[in-house]
């Protein structure tokens, strides 16, 4: 187990940036996910780690050795590959021993550790099968288990659940999750799924466009978004995000005024993004003495548990509330929002960064 | 398959069993002359049956040969022309796998160049660069060897691209989890790209076998002693136009051995020949 360094990576192919400087440390048995759109440059941050990649300028060292001119064999890693990478001409047993095999390690404690690894994963019925005899949930269970054997420092996972089934990824997930709390390896894992991220993480990189725009724990990242990117990415349905206006005290979209968080006097006639998540929005019917802004029901999803109403204030801004599966709203109800002021996100217009 | 059929049954299976009768039928009778007297087949009386000489003629024609003129056993141009299609298979796929290999795998200046000119000497078989290559073996004093027979026609541009194509068709993925697992260039030839490539291998082996089995020109050049002599090249020398007399009969028998051994590796590797073409392990 160790600890991973990333300091001020660069990465260009050619002319196009992918990556403008990265700095991060990702520590002993953290569990740091990658997430970001597809281009964001996370594969690639993770390609460098594993020295698959070689970065245009920065270090990156792991367990206090900068590995920039290591090769990947030596960096002490391992890696699970989306699509599996898994040796199609050698049996589930030969795939787990080879890397051990390579190294020159003896028979017989080639056999404990895959015997061991095959019981955790459970695979122990498996092990003389070939991958193209196995489902996508064995052979990613297999890709896992060529990086367990190894007993590396860090583990690398590229996306591993993004070609299984939705029931198998969940289930997977777990799998991993639980995995990482037995074996308690250094991690770094690559997704696009906001959910594999939040449900995984110890802390998440959200990255866009090369740059890591926040770095934290999954509910800081979800409670704080430092930046209007983040804000949008983080959350389903996403948060509503307007353009508005601060004046007196109001973020004002048109006529209608919705409320601020306290201590935002300072930027009086500011163009800001005005955002609040749509679990936070009440409704409540309007004209029943309710104070906030009218809003109009253009459309009712119910999705059970939860119903999403997508509305729009007297200004034409659209707005998606989410509220528990119980309650009865039509299309085309006027009602009257009810949003606490401390569930309000107010974002520079022009930065994107959270004021 | 599409099971589409437009057209009676009888239809196709006439057109088929034509093909065949076209196919096969010189092929018996080449058999049928070869178990008759000579006198029978040089009289134009060919008869459509076997006739009683069969053990007489083979014995015949692979421990003496025809005694008239090559006069040399047949045995040894089979072994000839075996070892001449051997070495050629062999060595075209040897030479072709590693260099398509260091094509695809490693970046080096020039590579595509170097690609584009394996590629190029596509337009020059040696029937183009004959004198040269001739002139260069004879330098070499390799005339009359199995070096000089075989080495000028390894080389292949061919086998080269199929094999090129076909790495190009392995995920770059299985050459990451190598590295990471720590295989280096000639480990993940050895335990990687040769395993996966068994198939293609088969396939090439049965083309560039029968390249070389029914290699006639170079080997005409290349050899004078008649202990060097190919099979195919044989055939040519038993038959005399001149008055004297041709022995068919071991005309006819060394024909059926010259193609004994083509048709055997195909029947042995059909099914790998086919799956080499067709699909892929992966």
């Amino acid at each position: 187990m160790a600890e991973v360094k990333i300091a001020g990576i660069k990465k260009s192919f050619g002319d196009v940036n992918v990556l403008y400087g990265i700095d991060t440390t990702i520590r002993d048995g953290e569990f740091m996910v990658l997430l970001g759109p597809s281009g964001c440059g996370k594969s690639t941050l993770l390609r460098i780690i594993a020295g698959l990649e070689q970065q245009t300028s920065g270090d990156v060292s792991i367990g206090g050795r900068i590995v920039n001119d290591v090769e990947p064999k030596d960096r002490n890693i391992a890696m699970v590959f989306q699509n599996y990478a898994l040796y199609p001409h050698m049996s589930v047993y030969d795939n787990m021993a080879y890397g051990l095999r390579v190294r020159g390690m003896s028979k017989p404690d080639i056999e404990t550790r895959v015997q061991k690894a095959a019981m955790i994963l459970e695979l122990g019925q498996l092990l003389q099968r070939k991958p193209r005899q196995l489902s996508g949930g064995q052979r990613q269970r297999v890709a896992m288990g060529r990086a367990i054997v190894r007993d590396p420092e860090v583990f690398l996972f590229d996306e591993p659940l993004s070609n299984l089934d939705a029931k198998l990824r969940v289930q997977m997930r777990i799998e991993i999750k639980r995995l990482h709390q037995t074996i308690k390896t250094t991690s770094v894992y690559v997704t696009h799924d906001q959910v594999e991220a939040m449900t995984l993480a110890d802390r998440l990189i959200v990255m866009n466009a090369g740059r890591a725009e926040q770095i934290g724990s999954p509910l800081d990242v979800y409670a704080k978004p430092a930046s209007v990117f983040v804000a949008g990415f983080i959350g389903a349905p996403a948060m509503n995000l307007l353009p508005s206006r601060i004046s007196g005290g109001k973020a004002r979209i048109g006529d209608v005024a919705l409320p601020l968080p306290p201590g935002l006097d300072a930027h009086e006639g500011r163009e800001i993004m005005w955002g609040v998540r749509p679990e936070h929005v009440m409704l409540t019917r309007a004209g029943d003495g309710a104070s906030g802004a009218p809003i109009i029901v253009d459309l009712v999803e119910a999705l059970g548990a939860d119903t999403l109403v997508h509305g729009r204030t007297g200004g034409g801004a659209a707005l998606t509330i989410r509220l528990p599966g119980s309650a009865v709203v039509r299309e085309g109800d006027h009602m009257s929002l009810s949003l606490p002021a401390d569930a309000v996100h107010v974002f520079d217009k022009e930065k994107g960064t959270r004021l | 398959m599409i099971d589409r059929r437009s057209g009676p049954d009888w239809l196709a299976h006439s057109v088929l069993w034509t093909g065949i009768f076209i196919l096969a039928f010189p092929v018996y009778l080449t058999f049928v002359a070869s178990t008759h007297e000579p006198t029978i087949i040089s009289n134009g009386q060919m008869p459509l049956t076997p006739g009683g000489h069969f053990f007489e003629t083979y014995y015949r024609t692979i421990f003496i040969g025809a005694s008239s003129t090559t006069r040399t056993p047949v045995g040894t141009m089979l072994t000839n022309s075996l070892i001449m299609a051997m070495v050629i298979a062999v060595g075209k796929i040897a030479i072709s796998i590693i260099s398509a290999y260091a094509v695809v795998y490693f970046r080096f200046p020039f590579r595509k160049t170097a690609f584009w000119t394996i590629f190029l000497t596509l337009m020059l078989p040696v029937e183009v660069r004959i004198y040269p290559t001739y002139n260069v073996v004879a330098t070499l004093g390799l005339l009359d060897t199995y070096a000089g027979t075989t080495i000028p026609l390894i080389a292949s541009a061919t086998a080269t691209l199929l094999f090129r194509q076909f790495f190009m068709t392995i995920p770059d993925e299985l050459l990451e989890a190598s590295k990471i697992d720590g295989a280096g260039p000639i480990r993940f030839f050895k335990d990687t790209v040769l395993p996966l490539s068994i198939t293609n291998i088969a396939a090439l082996f049965v083309i560039t076998f029968i390249y070389g089995w029914n290699q006639y020109l170079w080997p005409l050049l290349i050899t004078t002693r008649a202990d060097m002599q190919t099979i195919v090249i044989g055939i040519k020398k038993m038959i005399v136009t001149s008055d004297a007399l041709t022995e068919w009969q071991i005309v006819m028998a060394t024909a059926m051995l010259a193609m004994a051994p083509p048709v055997a590796v195909v029947v042995l590797m059909q099914r790998w020949f086919v799956k080499g073409l067709v699909e892929t392990e992966k």
